[in-house]
């Protein structure tokens, strides 16, 4: 029987999906399900439709011997010919990887600029990236100004920095955490830290160290703070907040990414 | 030629040169990606082959329209990454050699059917788009009364409920959906 689409069948779909549907309700529509096929095939386009326009959730589908088209592309996979292909395109890969190790330390900052240009391309040709893609385009922390270089002393600053730079993030953060308020590298101690938060995925911590950076009034360092917060609320898709952030940087010409911040306003509000 | 057909042509010829200015040129922005998001240089690699793969056979399938070849390929690799992030939740086996096409199998008909709902969401008004990305991103009708001029919340469930019907139609009326949606 042909299901009319009606605004109360979505919402009860929408429950089931986001399983709100409490047990009275949720063992009747099971058992619609069970026995409506239409039911179930619009409960599926649903289900990807919420993960893939709302919450760019990846949607998986299952391996199913049923699915010819599937099955069509395994043999081709398997067959000889793409098999010659697979294999080229991995030794091109690890021969690459190999020769950049080589050349490693020498070119970390030529492909860190390489990035950046990469980055501002994709920005530039995809307006209609979602908020992360423009995280991903911006943010890079091995931009943070390094001071290792500069004076042999190992400083808990200095440990931090090596630590962030081999991807030591928990060690880098104990480090940092170490830096006294009062010294010179203090501003930069929170930009790391707030960063090595980021990569350890602790946004919330990373933001409130951002904050700290930002109340550091006496510093010309810390409108860099509202940059850094903007990031990680593109990394976690909050529209809200990044234009709040945006709208701050733009209140001043002065204000670190300035320029960048009013293109970026101009494109999330587009 | 422009660069994308340039890179797409070399990729089906198996032009090994032009593999390798991929590489040089768009490896070090995916590793950065994968890098960032909880991967290893392995699985940067990985990513980087298997959409290369993906192009290749989406090609010599069916000649598919790419407008830059950057933008896209990041896309591509992006999605393979969060296919592999969300089955590594799942399983927690072994990945055989016969496993890894399956999952490039799975994911080439995956993002068939990303593009699919993507394509057809791009039609829908700039209203439509923004009221259905809250409320699919599970926005409640009063968050949404709040965030837009909405009158009452009646309005915005009235509004949702339109835009959704509209957008459902959009895809029925298209015959690659009789295809896709058998794929579940």
């Amino acid at each position: 029987m042909e299901i009319s689409l009606t605004e109360e069948l979505l919402e009860k779909i929408d429950k089931y999906i986001t399983g709100k549907l409490i047990d009275s309700e949720l063992n009747i529509f099971e058992k619609q399900l069970k026995e409506n096929k239409q039911l179930q095939e619009e409960v599926i386009l649903q289900k990807q439709l919420i993960n893939i326009i709302g919450q760019e959730k990846w949607h998986t589908i299952g391996d199913d011997k049923k699915n010819e088209e599937l099955q069509r592309l395994k043999e081709k996979l398997r067959s000889e010919e793409y098999q010659l292909v697979s294999k080229k395109i991995k030794n091109i890969g690890n021969l690459h990887v190999e020769k950049k190790a080589r050349f490693k330390i020498k070119y970390l900052y030529y492909a860190s600029a390489a990035m950046i240009v990469f980055m501002v391309s994709i920005f530039t040709y995809n307006t209609s990236q979602s908020l992360d893609s423009y995280y991903t385009s911006y943010a890079n922390w091995e931009e943070l100004p390094s001071f290792v270089e500069k004076g042999n002393t190992k400083t808990e600053f200095v440990v931090g920095e090596t630590y962030f730079k081999k991807g030591n993030y928990t060690k880098a953060i104990e480090s940092f955490n170490l830096v006294d308020t009062k010294s010179k590298y203090y501003p930069y101690s929170l930009m790391y830290l707030g960063a090595a938060y980021e990569l350890i995925n602790k946004d919330e911590v990373a933001l409130q160290t951002f904050d700290k950076l930002i109340n550091l009034k006496y510093s010309e360092e810390n409108t860099k703070g509202y940059w850094y917060k903007l990031l990680i609320y593109l990394k976690i898709n909050n529209k809200e907040k990044s234009l709040e952030v945006l709208h701050k940087i733009s209140e001043n010409k002065g204000n670190y990414k300035y320029e960048t911040s009013q293109k970026l306003l101009k494109q999330i509000n587009d | 030629m422009n660069i994308t057909e340039k890179y797409i042509n070399a990729l089906i010829k198996g032009d090994d040169k032009v593999i390798k200015k991929i590489y040089s040129k768009l490896y070090p922005k995916i590793k950065f990606y994968i890098l960032a998001n909880r991967g290893k240089q392995e699985d940067a690699l990985d990513v980087f082959h298997d959409a290369l793969m993906y192009i290749i056979v989406r090609h010599k399938e069916k000649k598919i329209t790419i407008l830059s070849f950057e933008p896209y390929f990041f896309t591509i690799c992006k999605n393979l990454w969060k296919k592999t992030l969300k089955n590594r939740v799942i399983k927690a086996d072994v990945v055989t050699l016969e496993s890894k096409e399956t999952d490039l199998s799975l994911f080439i008909l995956e993002q068939q059917c990303f593009d699919f709902y993507i394509e057809k969401f791009g039609l829908m008004s700039i209203n439509c788009k923004e009221i259905l990305s809250s409320y699919f991103n599970g926005l409640s009708y009063k968050d949404i009364l709040k965030e837009n001029n909405y009158t009452s919340i009646n309005t915005v469930r009235q509004r949702v409920f339109k835009c959704r019907k509209k957008l459902i139609a959009l895809i029925k009326k298209d015959k690659r959906f009789q295809k896709i949606k058998k794929w579940k």
